[in-house]
């Protein structure tokens, strides 16, 4: 109870942590204590960085068009992405069918626009539900330390002795496919990656002044690691996420792709190169129309990862 | 070293128990019923518990454990349902086949990966560094099984140079080349761009440190300076990544051999989920398992020897 009228002695140093001169994302820690006024809120940094990269701006501009077309893919076109109209079999792009028509006669740009919610749905959801998994395993490991410590991270380190694409795959055998379990499937295979970052982090922060202040106060273990630890590792992990979304999208369209996704009709883009594949010599539209918008929009997430990572730590800059 | 080597050896051994436990956890402890998935939902009970039976899936779960451990290790993963053969020796059958198409991948991403990373490293901040690091990203966003689409349809399909699909046989060592081309082309690529960037990263951090710059400052000309003291130092992180390059290049492999229909243990392993066929699917994993923990200990010996330090911790 006593946390927010005395905060000082835990949430000073956290400050000084989290307000490094290349991180200013991490500023809604600071919301909690109200009574300390802090200095009025600069103009963000990663704001006047965004304006000088064009690569990341134009991203960030197919990204938010990408959400638009998410949210809403009835706007961008009339079809319906699962009418068939066998007439129109591999009808060539035309006016009316600007990616043309895939085998069934369906519109290639409407299970495109369509397609958008359930890959990236899946890309996102699947990153988001490994940052929470992961984080909370490595917080809990790296907090507690020991012999629960050693049996997590070992789990960990043999669940990243797969190749994220198989472990997605022996998930998919024993759920079965589906979009809920497609998320899944990728959530398990991402969260090691994030469950070894966290208690990385954990273990830095673990020994600060600040935690020890909040230990003597006599906090509860669960309120130290969620509001003293969490806040302050989370910036590098959020790093991490927006580098994952794009594998998560990748390896999406590969399981869709192998016919272990979100099952038809649905359209997602790897079953839509997929349907594409048998007609590639006949109708090289439909593969590439799916396989270009993967591109697209995996390219503008990584390229905007990049950026994040980049204006977080220019030190980390190439790695990958 | 060779202490090194045993203790390596030896430290194996748990981590193939654990993940052959793992693979037994994730495909049958995990919630979802791999009979009714394997029969579908029209079947009948009778039949349902007669297949259950059968493959002793009726039995507790620590006995069923206990039973495919002491048989996995002696690399016995029961019958295929569909071929009623021993999963081994289909998976035996195309095991080299992965094997040529990984070993093939990791050579062009050698060649084309550590180059390309180095020289954006010694010229960083240059045209070339721009170039190459966008080129690579772009390698990275491409979904694998596209890049592959591609390259059928400009090699096989509209220049007609290539043979699209299938392996070839190993008799005859010509027609098993050509067309192992695209394949291996395509993985080499897709891996090529992350080898690039861990090299440059890799480099950059090596041309920063104390040594580089005491040797540019004695006036080493600036060949020997990457080769004899950057490139060598740079190795030891590169060769701890050969690891991750691997297992990417095995889990890419996956992918390829199904575009490509190629023989494979990926074709096997996906072929075995869409078939629901249960054993092959869980054998073919382990086995898979197996090969990353060998290839990642063979990685570990090779670090040994380029890196004494790291033999005495």
């Amino acid at each position: 109870m006593g946390i927010s009228t005395r905060p000082s002695g835990s949430t000073e140093p956290a400050r000084a942590q989290t307000h490094g001169p290349a991180q200013p994302q991490a500023q809604p820690r600071v919301q909690a204590q109200a009574p300390v006024r802090r200095p009025r809120w600069k103009p963000p940094r990663t704001l006047r960085a965004l304006l000088r990269n064009p690569g990341a701006l134009l991203a960030l501009l197919v990204m938010v068009f990408l959400a638009f077309v998410l949210v809403s893919p009835g706007s961008l076109t009339s079809f319906d992405p699962t009418l068939m109209s066998l007439p129109e079999k591999y009808a060539p792009p035309s006016r009316i069918h600007i990616f043309g028509a895939d085998q069934l006669g369906r519109d290639v740009f409407a299970r495109v626009v369509y397609g958008t919610r359930i890959s990236l749905g899946i890309g996102f959801g699947s990153t988001i539900l490994s940052l929470i998994a992961g984080s909370f395993i490595g917080i809990v490991a790296g907090y507690y330390g020991g012999w629960f410590d050693k049996t997590l991270m070992t789990l960990m380190d043999m669940l990243m002795a797969f190749p994220s694409i198989l472990l997605a795959l022996v998930m998919v055998a024993s759920l079965g496919t589906g979009a809920i379990n497609t998320i899944i499937a990728l959530a398990v295979a991402m969260t090691p990656n994030f469950a070894r970052q966290a208690r990385a982090s954990v273990l830095s922060v673990r020994e600060k002044q600040y935690i020890q202040a909040a230990h003597s106060v006599g906090l509860a273990s669960w309120y130290i690691m969620l509001r003293h630890i969490l806040p302050n590792i989370l910036a590098p992990l959020l790093i991490t996420a927006s580098l994952s979304i794009g594998v998560a999208i990748l390896s999406e369209a590969s399981l869709s792709y192998l016919g272990l996704g979100v099952p038809p009709p649905a359209p997602s883009w790897g079953t839509i190169v997929n349907e594409g594949k048998n007609a590639i010599g006949l109708a090289p539209w439909v593969a590439t129309a799916g396989g270009g918008a993967v591109t697209v929009a995996v390219l503008a997430v990584n390229l905007l990862g990049d950026f994040l990572r980049d204006a977080y730590d220019p030190r980390l800059r190439g790695l990958r | 070293m060779f202490r090194y080597a045993v203790r390596k050896l030896l430290l194996a051994i748990p981590t193939i128990l654990g993940i052959l436990t793992l693979v037994f956890i994730l495909l049958r402890v995990v919630p979802g019923d791999p009979v009714r998935l394997m029969m579908g939902d029209v079947a009948m009970p009778a039949d349902v518990a007669a297949l259950r039976h059968q493959f002793g899936l009726d039995r507790p779960l620590w006995v069923q454990y206990v039973d495919y451990l002491t048989h996995a290790v002696r690399g016995d993963f029961g019958l295929a349902l569909k071929s009623g053969l021993p999963v081994i020796g289909e998976i035996l059958r195309v095991f080299p086949h992965t094997v040529l198409l990984a070993v093939v991948g990791l050579l062009i991403t050698v060649a084309l990966g550590l180059p390309v990373g180095v020289l954006s490293a010694v010229r960083a901040g240059s045209f070339w560094d721009y170039g190459s690091m966008a080129v690579s990203l772009l390698g990275l966003s491409l979904p694998t099984f596209w890049l592959a689409i591609l390259m059928i349809l400009l090699f096989s399909v509209k220049l007609s140079w290539l043979p699209i699909t299938g392996a070839g046989n190993f008799s005859q060592p010509g027609d098993l080349l050509v067309r192992l081309i695209l394949p291996a082309l395509t993985l080499g690529i897709s891996t090529a761009a992350f080898a690039a960037r861990m090299t440059r990263s890799c480099m950059l951090e090596v041309l920063a440190q104390d040594y580089v710059r005491t040797a540019r400052a004695k006036g080493v000309p600036q060949r020997s300076v990457i080769y004899r003291h950057a490139l060598k130092n740079a190795a030891i992180p590169i060769v701890t990544t050969m690891g991750i390059l691997l297992s990417r290049l095995l889990g890419g492999a996956v992918v390829i051999e199904m575009v490509f229909s190629r023989p494979g243990i990926g074709q096997l392993i996906v072929s075995g989920i869409l078939a629901r066929d249960y054993p092959l699917v869980q054998g073919t994993v382990s086995f898979f398992a197996f090969t990353l923990i060998a290839v990642n200990l063979g990685v570990d010996l090779v670090y040994g020897y380029l890196d004494p330090t790291i033999r005495f911790d």
